[in-house]
């Protein structure tokens, strides 16, 4: 049924990779390693690998009319009804089959995974009777997610449950059911598409990082198998047949030998403790050690678990669990602070900063006014630093993009709700409604259609994830060039148009300096465009941060009765030094206060990153240390009323790019 | 002349002829070469408003080679090769031979409003409500399998279909499983796509899975753009003499890509030339392999239909560009972007035959 269209490509005619089919061999003598991960750039065989493995597997014997292909002679792992036969003395008829790849479809309906009610069956005889889904067709098969960090989360939910438990419950539509789904689960994703949620990472048991191949000799190898597998696949396979069966056969004794591999004492300290070192939450990592390192002494031939593939075992088990802290540590962290050397600044193009000292300061950086200043690379942002604390954790898991139920034609289908009047009629869900009644309809003078009532008729439930809405309001006034200000905020606020780039949000941005505010990138997923007009932002003047705050808000506004769907996160970049009054006469202060008081009025979610709370800051340096750090203070203080009337999150700009913010 | 004639094409009247677009030469370029290889991986056409994209796209059908096919079966399976037909006929040919025709190879739309279930098929409602037998009706992707796929704006396309579209692209294959049914079918088809790049980005994996990308620019020169005018309003007033005058050209160029693919199989890469190829890639810092297969591909069909027996460096060096500039642009961040051109002509200089030419 799942057999594909022309034979995969060879397993054995990979060419080098050799992690990821060592991670793959490893999961096929122990499913209980618990899946594999590969993540990679595109096109690097991630996808060639895992369809290739099926060829390799060992074939199994299998109860031969199950629709979980139970194992004869196991009655743990046995679905109830194969059980209740055996136990009633029947000899259930067997036969060896090889083991599949599943493959689980991105856009699978939940019910297409989990199972549900036999529509045909029910519609006949009106009997509920449960018709198995993809994971009823994985239990003992390897189950095949590609991209599988774009997965819908009610299938990743679904996904989960099935895979912690090693069988797949279900209670809907009128059905009741269980059966085992023990799978060996594989996952490919490319990183750039966006990060895996946390806990369905922690599910892989080990995780290869693949990347392309720079050997020349190598590259043209692995373009020669292709061509030669795509001009005669079967030649070309069977040019392979004996290396594949040489594997097969390998795994075939591993798995023979793998109980009686033993995990010598001191071995099995040493797993625990490096987890401990490695601060490796939770015992999965251990366990994954343990059982890839048997599993790969077995494949040696090996009778006990040697140092050397106990190493081989972490590298593949233990890097992914590590926490993120401890994983992104390292010489970044050192790149990233570099408020001090400032460059010399270009003497050119300064007119724009005669104006720039309105309280008298003098810009340490010699009239540099343009903010792209060389500041190096671009770092990656940790959005939940961004976004209000009361949806942390959600969006912590999902990324930015918020689905929302809507109605309409559009949109991923995602389930089904009773509906008298739909105009997007679940047929499934209806027919599935009217089906256990259509038995006792048989024999009555009903005719041959279906009975399908008003209570029946089901809506289609779609999910369309909201669309993104970026807005930056960057502080392009004099004081930013203070210090390192400037070089820090170009670099916040390219990394955020970045990060606005994998997550697929549009964006914009306002910039205010001198006696006004304007929108210099209008509302654009064009973020080439957005990163040439923020790099074109002269700096200087006064700071008109009410006027920013206003053109924000009244985009804002714009955009939501263009689209009541879409989803704003306004992030402001500013030192708070508000001195350009709205209203001729008023207290720019104050008035900074009320507009930010509108913002949260709006419910705008909002977020205020102060570029100068401990930032290197010359304007104190010629004061005493006292004056300086009251000073200081006074100015956090403003920044973090400001932002409380915004009812945004507060960020020093110096803790962006950690990620670990602690607000003092 | 066309009396005679009894070749079937598909004849849609509003058709502008292919041979009759004038310039754009890599354009054209890119979409021959998928007609004589479907592997190349298809075709994104880039390029303001109003440069002829979308007629160039549309004219294509009508200079595709005609296909063998099963008569009735919904996938059009090629009737002789079993590895790419779906359950259905695979089965019938065992048991005997399914009736064929010669149907043209068709360019199927692809709506951006288009719904996931039509795009990838869904429960075949009358049947089920009949006779409550729960039957796969074929969407679009079936529609497009050994033919060619056309979206226009891809860019504006809805995540959710990209996705869809991209699996069965990835797997040459439409693996359903929703709104219950269970169902898998070939999906190979050539993908087509046309946008305006100030309409926004295209998301990089989608990017990558087009094997050629052409940017193309409105035409500045005065008397093309005058003769680009005329053919119009010659095309507008007469449609069917308009396409009259252009028959034989057009039947040339089908004969050219029908000669082609049968010399396709015997073309073949010296090696300096697959070294060079892979260099190239490796200095463009290229992601993954799918840069080298592409350019294999498409250098060995325009080889083809050129009628040359191996791919050269001047080959090469007309499809590089096309084959791999939207590669090295990864990201929109990464401003110092090596030019393909040079790294090309780096790669066969260092990877230059034994004992001379040049």
């Amino acid at each position: 049924m799942s057999a594909p269209m022309r034979g995969p490509f060879p397993f054995t005619a990979l060419v080098n990779q050799s992690a990821m089919k060592r991670a793959l061999v490893l999961n096929a003598v122990d499913p209980s390693i618990g899946g594999v991960l590969v993540r990679g750039e595109r096109g690097t065989a991630k996808s060639t690998a895992v369809r290739a493995l099926a060829d390799v597997l060992p074939d199994h014997e299998a109860v031969a009319d199950c629709p979980y292909g139970c194992p004869p002679d196991d009655p743990r792992r046995m679905c109830d009804d194969c059980r209740r036969r055996r136990r009633a003395g029947e000899s259930l008829p067997t036969e060896r089959r090889p083991m599949r790849v599943v493959d689980l479809p991105l856009d699978a309906t939940e019910d297409r995974l989990v199972g549900t009610l036999d529509v045909e069956r029910a519609l006949a005889d009106g009997e509920a009777r449960f018709e198995p889904g993809v994971l009823a067709a994985a239990n003992r098969n390897v189950l095949y997610v590609d991209e599988v960090n774009l997965l819908d989360d009610h299938l990743v939910d679904s996904l989960l449950d099935a895979a912690a438990m090693g069988e797949n419950v279900v209670e809907r539509e009128g059905v009741s059911h269980r059966h085992p789904a023990e799978f060996v689960l594989v996952g490919t994703m490319n990183p750039e598409e966006g990060e895996l949620r946390p806990q369905l990472l922690d599910r892989f048991g080990l995780v290869v990082d693949v990347a392309g191949i720079d050997d020349v000799d190598e590259r043209v190898e692995i373009s020669e198998r292709r061509a030669a597998f795509d001009a005669d696949p079967a030649g070309f396979r069977d040019d392979y047949a004996d290396d594949q069966r040489a594997l097969t056969r390998d795994i075939a004794d591993a798995r023979a030998r793998l109980d009686d591999v033993t995990l010598p004492a001191d071995a099995a300290a040493a797993v625990s403790e490096h987890a401990v070192d490695a601060r490796v939450p939770g015992l999965r990592g251990d366990i994954a050690v343990r059982r890839t390192a048997a599993a790969a002494a077995a494949l040696d031939g090996a009778g006990e678990v040697t140092d050397r593939h106990l190493a081989e075992a972490r590298r593949l088990a233990l890097a992914h669990r590590r926490p993120a802290a401890e994983r992104d540590a390292g010489s970044d962290r050192e790149a990233v602070r570099l408020p001090d050397d400032v460059e010399p600044g270009d003497p050119a193009d300064t007119a724009d900063s005669a104006d720039a000292d309105s309280d008298g300061r003098v810009p340490v950086n010699g009239g540099r006014n343009d903010l792209i200043a060389d500041v190096g690379s671009t770092y990656p942002i940790d959005r939940t630093a961004l976004d209000p604390a009361k949806d942390r954790t959600r969006r912590e898991e999902y990324g930015r993009r918020i689905p929302s139920k809507i109605r309409g034609r559009s949109g991923r289908y995602v389930g089904s709700r009773r509906r008298d009047d739909p105009d997007d009629v679940a047929v499934d869900a209806t027919l599935r409604a009217a089906a256990r009644r259509q038995g006792r309809r048989r024999g009555s003078d009903a005719g041959d259609g279906i009975d399908v009532r008003p209570a029946d008729v089901r809506e289609k439930l779609r999910e369309r994830t909201a669309e993104g809405l970026l807005v930056l309001v960057v502080d392009a006034s004099g004081s930013v060039m203070n210090g390192s200000r400037m070089r820090e905020t170009k670099r916040a606020v390219l990394s955020l148009i970045e990060d606005a780039y994998r997550t697929r949000d549009r964006v914009a941005v306002v910039a205010f300096r001198g006696k006004d505010a304007r929108v210099v990138v209008e509302p654009t997923r064009d973020v080439g465009r957005a990163r040439r007009q923020v790099s074109e932002l002269r700096v200087g003047g006064n700071t008109p941060l009410c006027h920013g705050l206003a053109t924000a808000y009244e985009l804002v506004e714009r955009e939501r009765r263009r689209d009541p769907d879409v989803y704003p996160l306004v992030v402001t970049f500013s030192d708070g030094k508000a001195n350009v009054p709205y209203e001729d006469g008023a207290d720019p202060e104050r008035e900074a206060l009320r507009v930010a008081a509108a913002l949260a009025a709006a419910d705008v979610e909002t977020a205020y990153v102060d570029t100068g709370h401990g930032l290197n800051d010359s304007t104190f340096s010629l004061w005493s240390e006292e004056k300086a750090l009251a000073a200081k203070r006074e100015e956090y203080e403003w920044n973090r009323t400001l932002a409380d009337a915004m009812d945004a999150q507060y960020v020093p700009l110096i803790d962006l790019p950690d990620g670990d913010y602690v607000a003092p | 002349m066309t009396d005679t004639d009894t070749e079937q094409r598909s004849t849609d009247p509003t058709t502008f002829p292919f041979t009759a677009l004038v310039n754009q030469t890599e354009m054209k370029r890119a979409l021959v070469l998928n007609a004589v290889d479907p592997s190349i991986g298809g075709v994104l056409i880039r390029g303001e408003r109003g440069t002829a994209k979308s007629t160039a796209v549309r004219a294509l059908a009508d200079v595709l080679p005609d296909q063998e096919a099963v008569a009735d079966c919904p996938y059009g399976c090629p009737p002789d090769d079993p590895q790419r037909m779906c359950e259905d006929c695979r089965e019938r040919a065992s048991d005997g031979d399914p009736p064929t025709e010669t149907r043209p190879m068709r360019v199927v739309d692809l709506p951006l409003d288009a719904t996931e279930d039509r795009l990838t098929g869904t429960l075949d409602i009358e049947r089920a409500l009949g006779d409550g037998e729960a039957r796969f009706e074929p969407g679009v992707l079936a529609a497009a399998n050994r033919n060619v796929l056309y979206v226009d704006e891809v860019n504006l396309l809805d995540d959710h279909l990209v996705d869809a579209l991209l699996d069965a692209a990835a797997m040459g294959e439409n693996v359903v499983e929703r709104e219950g049914v269970s169902h898998r079918h070939p999906a190979e088809f050539v993908l087509v796509g046309t946008m305006n790049p100030e309409e926004g980005s295209l998301r990089p994996q989608l990017l990558d899975r087009f094997g050629l990308v052409v940017d193309v620019a409105g035409i500045d020169d005065v008397e093309e753009r005058v003769e680009i005018s005329e053919r119009r309003a010659a095309f507008d007033a007469d449609p069917a003499a308009f396409r009259a005058a252009y028959e034989d050209d057009q039947r040339a160029l089908t004969r050219d890509i029908v000669d082609a693919r049968a010399r396709l199989g015997d073309v073949t890469i010296p090696d300096h030339v697959a070294r060079a190829i892979a260099a190239t890639n490796v200095r463009l810092d290229v992601d993954g392999h799918r840069g080298d297969d592409t350019l294999r591909r498409a250098a060995a069909a325009l080889a083809a239909v050129r009628g040359e027996s191996t791919v050269t460096a001047s080959v090469l060096r007309d499809v590089a560009g096309i084959a791999l500039d939207h590669r090295t642009e990864q990201l929109p961040f990464e401003e110092d972007a090596v030019d393909v051109d040079e790294a090309l002509s780096a790669a066969l200089a260092e990877h230059a035959p034994q004992g001379a030419e040049h």
